[in-house]
């Protein structure tokens, strides 16, 4: 059971990051596309903003569900690395905790925002926001999932990777 | 209260490890908590409309062109161009890495990318050379303090798009040329002052007449902020356009020019830069509703009245804000800075008169210092890895470097020409 749900786990980050990669290859095509279209066709594509704005914030939150898995987003380290030993340990699970805190209540009240929006429909597309909001609780659901992943496997505690930083 | 809240859960977090994004979620929620009437909901709507923004599509594709520039072809070309500059004079290759930085600036919008792409060339030949290891990984920190300077930039994307009107990213783009050249000649000068008495070598003299070569071979990583800032100036595409035809020119130099592109290393780059994307507007996306709160706490115009009371000389009010700001950009990176402080600094200068454009490259300047000041300077700590040092070797050699970036804060604070000079030109 733990390892199949492990496998999940490792199956559905390949899915993410595929994901993610796809829509950052669409948003360029369909940009460049737009610019065509607007300067040497001289015809705009009225969509092109609605569809990218969504595409990028699935990356947002899809991505910022992977840097959980991977423990990669920035903070100041300083106080936990002069922890020594267990002390060390016991704080990362309290920061884990605190993080999960934000995640359930982020979860929420996303969801309640995207149920609330279902029926409205807005942009070029008359496409409901949902379609757009609905990130954030299923980011939301896959770092729960990493959560429960960490707790199963010590290997998931440690950074995995590395990130750009700015 | 709200601001109190607000700021202290975050601080507190912050200081105990919590990573920067879910400090600020947190503190939001406890805001909303304290507050009569705000729903929880506000958490959520802001976030989700804090990332939808087509303006902020620039970013990724800032990241993604870099990253497809990123080989080590147009890398070198860069370095044998500079050398052939500044090689000749006494610390020859300390100087040409400050002018490489300079030029990578013109690729990248992140000052981290051009450490990494630099730093490992520059620093391990200085150290062969004889340069001291905390010498070279100090200078190469320093110099690369430039990239979110010149532009392109991240962090001045993120500040004309959180102003809105009265600081188009165009006119930080532009005003951010002068104080990159200032940023660098002032290291430089540094540079050379310390190789002279430490008698650091030369490079090989390269015959003037040679140069036209070296700047056409590296002409395809020149033309890059040229193409970026042409388009945009002559009000033909907008940022975010001429940010996915500088991706379709990096990639076609990576593929045709370089040829270290193919099409199975095209797919894991995609992938990076959308997960660094989604590092950086995922802080962006939570702090929206943590700005919202603090812009409506009213801690902005308290701050404004306290400002006002001390003084209203707008020079008097901007060295208070660069002494705040070093202080913090000691103990925050720039982004996180930016985002918390914009809602509550803009509108006290605005009030006092004090042109947007030139306070958003004095923020970004001053907080961009904040990547070389220990403990958490990520310059530093890429650097140091490079050059094999520890933080405290490196941080012993900072010293010249951070004062002749100081300098040149001062120099831009107290003269706004030398930001809105350029913008002025164009308008």
């Amino acid at each position: 059971m733990k390892q199949l749900f492990l496998r999940f786990c490792d199956g559905l980050i390949a899915i993410a990051k595929a994901f993610i990669g796809g829509c950052l290859a669409a948003i360029v095509l369909i940009t460049l596309a737009a610019v065509w279209m607007r300067y040497v066709v001289g015809n705009p594509l009225s969509w092109v903003e609605q569809v990218s704005n969504m595409l990028f914030i699935w990356i947002v939150f899809v991505g910022s569900a992977i840097l959980y898995r991977q423990n990669l987003h920035i903070g100041v380290e300083a106080f936990l690395l002069s922890l020594k030993g267990k002390k060390q340990e016991i704080w990362r699970w309290v920061i884990e905790c605190l993080n999960l805190t934000f995640i359930i209540i982020l979860f929420i009240y996303s969801t309640k925002l995207t149920h609330a929006v279902w029926d409205n429909t807005a942009g070029a597309l008359d496409i409901s926001p949902a379609y757009y909001y609905i990130s954030a609780p299923v980011a939301c659901a896959m770092m729960m999932l990493f959560f429960i992943e960490k707790i199963l496997d010590p290997a998931r505690r440690l950074p995995e990777g590395e990130v750009g930083d700015f | 209260m709200v601001a109190g809240v607000l700021i202290g859960v975050f601080f507190i977090l912050l200081a105990v490890s919590v990573p920067i994004a879910f400090a600020m979620g947190l503190a939001t929620v406890a805001a909303i908590m304290v507050h009569d009437t705000l729903p929880m909901t506000l958490l959520a709507q802001r976030a989700l409309v804090g990332a939808e923004s087509y303006a902020l599509l620039a970013i990724p594709f800032f990241i993604l062109a870099g990253n497809l520039m990123n080989g080590g072809g147009l890398t070198n070309q860069i370095v044998r161009l500079a050398m052939a500059f500044v090689g000749r004079f006494k610390g020859g290759l300390a100087l040409t890495s400050v002018l490489a930085a300079m030029i990578f600036s013109g690729l990248s919008g992140s000052a981290a990318a051009d450490a990494s792409a630099l730093g490992k060339v520059l620093i391990p030949t200085m150290k062969k050379q004889g340069y001291g290891g905390g010498f070279a990984a100090a200078l190469m920190a320093a110099a690369c303090v430039n990239g979110p300077i010149i532009p392109p930039s991240i962090p001045l994307v993120i500040y004309g798009l959180s102003v809105g009107s009265g600081a188009p990213i165009i006119d930080l783009f532009l005003g951010g040329v002068v104080p990159g050249i200032l940023l660098g000649i002032s290291l430089m000068i540094a540079a050379y002052i310390i190789s002279v008495k430490r008698n650091y070598p030369t490079t090989e003299r390269v015959p003037l007449r040679e140069i036209p070569t070296y700047i056409k071979n590296a002409s395809w990583g020149l033309l890059m902020p040229v193409i970026i800032l042409s388009g945009v100036v002559g009000g033909i595409v907008t940022v975010t356009e001429s940010a996915t035809i500088a991706v379709l020119y990096a990639a076609f130099v990576g593929f045709f020019i370089y040829k270290e592109l193919k099409l199975n290393t095209i797919w894991p780059i995609l992938v990076q830069t959308a997960i660094d994307t989604a590092l950086v507007m995922f802080i962006i996306a939570i702090s929206a509703g943590f700005g919202w709160l603090l812009a409506v706490s009213g801690l902005p115009r308290a701050l404004g009245l306290w400002i006002a009371s001390v003084s209203n000389d707008p020079l008097i009010i901007l060295m208070i804000i660069n002494v705040l700001l070093l202080i913090i950009g000691i103990f925050m990176e720039p982004l996180p800075a930016l985002l918390i402080l914009i809602p509550v600094l803009v509108p006290v200068v605005k009030a006092v008169g004090i042109d947007l454009v030139h306070f958003g490259l004095v923020m970004v300047f001053n907080l961009c210092i904040g990547l070389i000041t220990p403990p958490v300077g990520i310059l530093l700590y890429i650097c140091a890895k490079f050059a094999n040092v520890t933080l405290e070797e490196e941080s012993r050699e900072l010293m010249p470097f951070l004062i002749a970036a100081l300098v040149v804060l001062v120099i831009i604070t107290v003269f706004p020409a030398t930001v809105l000079w350029l913008p002025g030109l164009f308008r």
